[in-house]
C-alpha cells in the first residue's frame, strides 16, 4: 500500500463516499441478471 | 473498562447448545459423505444400510437439528448480552434445550432404525413410525419455549428502560423467534392433528397435498429462520470486527421487518409443479417471493457501505483500498465474508427457482441441491462458524490463538474449494436433468444418464474435501472448548456512531408490523387454503413398504 493511499482524515456524514460500494452492488446485481438471463435462455432454448 | 463476561450458569447454557450443534456437523456431515459417495457408483453402503436412511439423517440433522440448536444458543447469549436474563429464564433456557434434545433422540432413533426413512420433508402418504413424528413436534415445542424465553427478556428489559429504543440484536432475536413461532405453527398442526393421528392409525387417510402446503408454509420462513442469525452477525459483528460502527440501526431494522413480512406467504414457490393449487395464488405467492429481493439487496448495500466507510475512516482513499485492507487473516471476518460472497450465486439460483417458467428447468433436478449447498451449507454455516470462532472461547474463558485463527482460515478454504466443486456440479448436472433425492441408478443406460455420472462423480470428490473441512472444523471446536489456553476472547458487538441519525419510533411498533405480517399471509393462504381443504381428492392411505417398513 503506498503512503498516497493512506490519509488520517475522517470521513463525515456529508463528505461520505460510497464509490466503491456503488461498484460492488452493480456487480452483484449483474451477476444476478447474467444468471438470471442464462436460465432464461436454456429455458428457451428447450 | 471491566470486562464483559457471562456467569457460569449462562455460559453453559448457552454451551450446551453448541455441543449439540457440533455433533450433528460430525454425524450429519459423516451422512453427506457417504451419499455423495454412493452416487458416484463406486461405493456401496455396508451392512445393508438404506440409501434414504442416510439422505434422512443427514437432511435432518444438518437442517432442522444443527441449524436450530446453534440458532437458538447463539440467540439466546445475544439476549443475554444485550437486555440480560433472569435465573428463571436460564432455567427455562434449560426447559427447551432438554425437550429439543429428547425430542431430536427420537426422531434419531426411528431414523437410524429404518422406521422414518422418510427425508427432511416427511411428505405423506410415506408413513414413519409415530416416534418420529412426537420427535419432531417436542423439537418445534422446545423451540418455542426459547422463543416465549426470548420475548420476556426484551419485555422486561423495555419495562425498566421505559421510551428507550431495544438494543439491535435483541430486535433482530426476536423478530427471527416471531417468524419461527408463526411460521411452525403450520407444521405443528400438520404433524399433531393431521400426521399423527393417521400414523398410529386413528384415522384412516390424510389429506396429501394439505399436508405439504402446511410444511412448505413453514419451509420457507425455515430458510430465512436459518439466515437471519447470519445476518444478525454481519450487521451488528461484522463492523466490530473490522474497526468500524453500525452503517445505519434503521437501515438493519426495516431489513429485517421486511424479512419477517415477505418469508411467509410465499411457500407456494416450492409447489409450483403441485397439481390441485391455483395458478392465480401461485402467482401471487411468486410475486410475493420477489420482495425479499429488497431486504437482500438492503443488506448487500448496507454491508459494502460498512466495509467502505470504515475503510474510508482508516484513511485508505483509493478506489478499493478499503476493500484490499479488510482483515482477510481473521477467520471471524474472513469465514463470514466467503459466505456472503457464495449468497450471490446462492440468491441469483433462488430468484430462478422462484420464477414459474423457470421452475419447470430446474423442479427436483439436483440444480436445488446443488443451491441450498450454497445459501444454507455455505453462506449461513460458514458465518455459525465465523461465530463459533470468538462465541465458543468466549464462553470456555479460552482464546482463539493465531494457530486456531490460521487453522479457521484453512479450513474456510477447504470448504469453499469442496464446495465449488460439489455445488457447481449439482447445478450443472441439475441443468442436464439429473434427479435429486436418488440413489445411484443408471437408469436402464440412458444416453442422457451417461452425462450425470461423471458430475456425481465430481460431487463425491468435493464431498470428500468437505467431510476434510467437517473433520477440522470439529477439532477446533473441540480445542476452543476444552484445549485452548485460558484468557478472554471479546464479544464484538458494533455500536453506533456518535452522530447516527436517530432511528424511527415506527420500526419498533410490533402491532403494526406483526399485523402486516398475518394480514399477509391471510391474503395469500386462505382462499388456497379453503381450495385444498374443500376441492382435495379423497385422502391416501398410509404407504409404509416404500421406505423399507413392513
Amino acid at each position: 500500500m503506498s503512503k498516497k493511499d493512506v490519509s488520517s482524515k475522517k470521513q463525515t456524514k456529508e463528505d461520505v463516499n460510497l464509490k466503491g460500494t456503488l461498484i460492488m452492488v452493480m456487480i452483484v446485481g449483474a451477476a444476478i441478471l447474467v444468471m438470471w438471463f442464462a436460465s432464461y435462455g436454456l429455458f428457451l432454448s428447450r | 473498562m471491566e470486562l464483559f463476561k457471562f456467569s457460569k450458569k449462562e455460559s453453559r447454557l448457552y454451551m450446551s447448545f453448541m455441543y449439540v450443534t457440533f455433533v450433528s456437523l460430525l454425524v450429519g456431515g459423516l451422512m453427506g459423505l457417504l451419499q455423495t459417495l454412493v452416487r458416484s457408483g463406486k461405493y456401496k453402503l455396508p451392512f445393508n444400510i438404506d440409501y434414504y436412511t442416510i439422505l434422512t439423517t443427514h437432511g435432518v440433522v444438518l437442517g432442522l437439528v444443527l441449524t436450530t440448536f446453534f440458532i437458538i444458543g447463539f440467540q439466546f447469549s445475544l439476549m443475554g448480552k444485550t437486555v440480560g436474563i433472569a435465573d428463571k429464564q436460564i432455567m427455562w433456557g434449560w426447559v427447551s434445550f432438554w425437550v429439543m434434545l429428547v425430542g431430536t433422540v427420537l426422531a434419531a432413533w426411528m431414523i437410524l432404525t429404518g422406521e422414518a426413512s422418510v427425508l427432511y420433508t416427511f411428505y405423506t402418504p410415506l408413513r414413519a413410525h409415530p416416534v418420529f413424528y412426537i420427535g419432531l413436534a417436542l423439537v418445534i415445542i422446545g423451540s418455542w419455549i426459547a422463543a416465549i424465553v426470548n420475548f420476556r427478556q426484551l419485555y422486561v428489559w423495555k419495562k425498566a428502560h421505559k421510551g428507550e429504543k431495544s438494543p439491535l440484536l435483541a430486535f433482530m432475536v426476536v423478530i427471527n423467534m416471531i417468524m419461527w413461532v408463526v411460521a411452525s405453527l403450520g407444521v405443528a398442526y400438520s404433524v399433531v392433528v393431521l400426521i399423527l393421528p393417521w400414523s398410529l392409525g386413528y384415522v384412516a387417510t390424510v389429506n396429501v397435498l394439505l399436508t405439504r402446503t402446511l410444511f412448505w408454509y413453514f419451509g420457507h420462513p425455515l430458510v430465512y429462520f436459518w439466515l437471519l442469525p447470519a445476518y444478525m452477525a454481519w450487521y451488528a459483528v461484522l463492523p466490530k470486527i473490522i474497526g468500524g460502527k453500525l452503517f445505519s440501526d434503521s437501515l438493519a431494522r426495516l431489513a429485517f421487518i421486511l424479512l419477517l413480512m415477505f418469508s411467509i406467504p410465499v411457500g407456494f414457490h416450492h409447489q409450483l409443479t403441485e397439481p390441485g393449487i391455483d395458478p392465480t395464488w401461485k402467482f401471487i405467492q411468486v410475486v410475493l417471493t420477489f420482495m425479499v429481493v429488497i431486504p437482500s439487496l438492503m443488506t448487500a448495500f448496507s454491508l459494502f457501505a460498512t466495509f467502505e466507510t470504515t475503510g474510508r475512516n482508516k484513511g485508505y482513499t483509493s478506489l478499493f483500498g478499503w476493500f484490499k485492507n479488510l482483515p482477510w487473516g481473521d477467520v471471524r471476518f474472513f469465514a463470514p465474508f466467503v459466505g456472503m460472497v457464495a449468497f450471490i450465486p446462492g440468491g441469483a439460483g433462488g430468484i430462478i427457482n422462484a420464477s414459474h417458467q423457470m421452475n419447470s428447468l430446474v423442479h427436483n433436478t439436483i440444480w436445488i441441491t446443488g443451491h441450498f449447498h450454497l445459501t444454507v451449507a455455505t453462506t449461513v454455516i460458514l458465518t455459525y462458524f465465523g461465530i463459533a470462532y470468538w462465541l465458543v472461547p468466549h464462553l470456555t474463558g479460552r482464546r482463539l490463538t493465531p494457530k486456531l485463527n490460521k487453522l479457521g482460515i484453512i479450513q474456510t478454504i477447504i470448504w469453499t474449494v469442496g464446495m465449488m466443486i460439489m455445488s457447481t456440479s449439482m447445478h450443472i448436472q441439475g441443468l442436464l436433468g439429473g434427479p435429486r433425492r436418488s440413489n445411484f441408478s443408471e437408469y436402464a443406460g440412458g444416453d442422457q444418464v451417461a452425462t450425470w455420472i461423471s458430475y456425481q462423480v465430481a460431487q463425491a470428490v468435493g464431498g470428500i474435501i468437505l467431510f476434510a473441512g467437517i473433520i477440522l472444523m470439529v477439532y477446533i471446536f473441540i480445542q476452543l472448548a476444552f484445549f485452548a489456553p485460558r484468557g478472554y476472547e471479546d464479544y464484538p458487538i458494533a455500536e453506533e456512531d456518535m452522530d447516527a441519525e436517530k432511528t424511527p419510533k415506527i420500526l419498533e411498533n410490533w402491532y403494526l408490523w406483526i399485523g402486516i405480517t398475518i394480514a399477509l399471509i391471510l391474503f395469500a393462504y386462505t382462499i388456497p387454503m379453503i381450495d385444498i381443504i374443500k376441492h382435495s381428492p379423497p385422502g391416501s392411505i398410509p404407504f409404509d413398504w416404500p421406505i423399507g417398513r413392513s
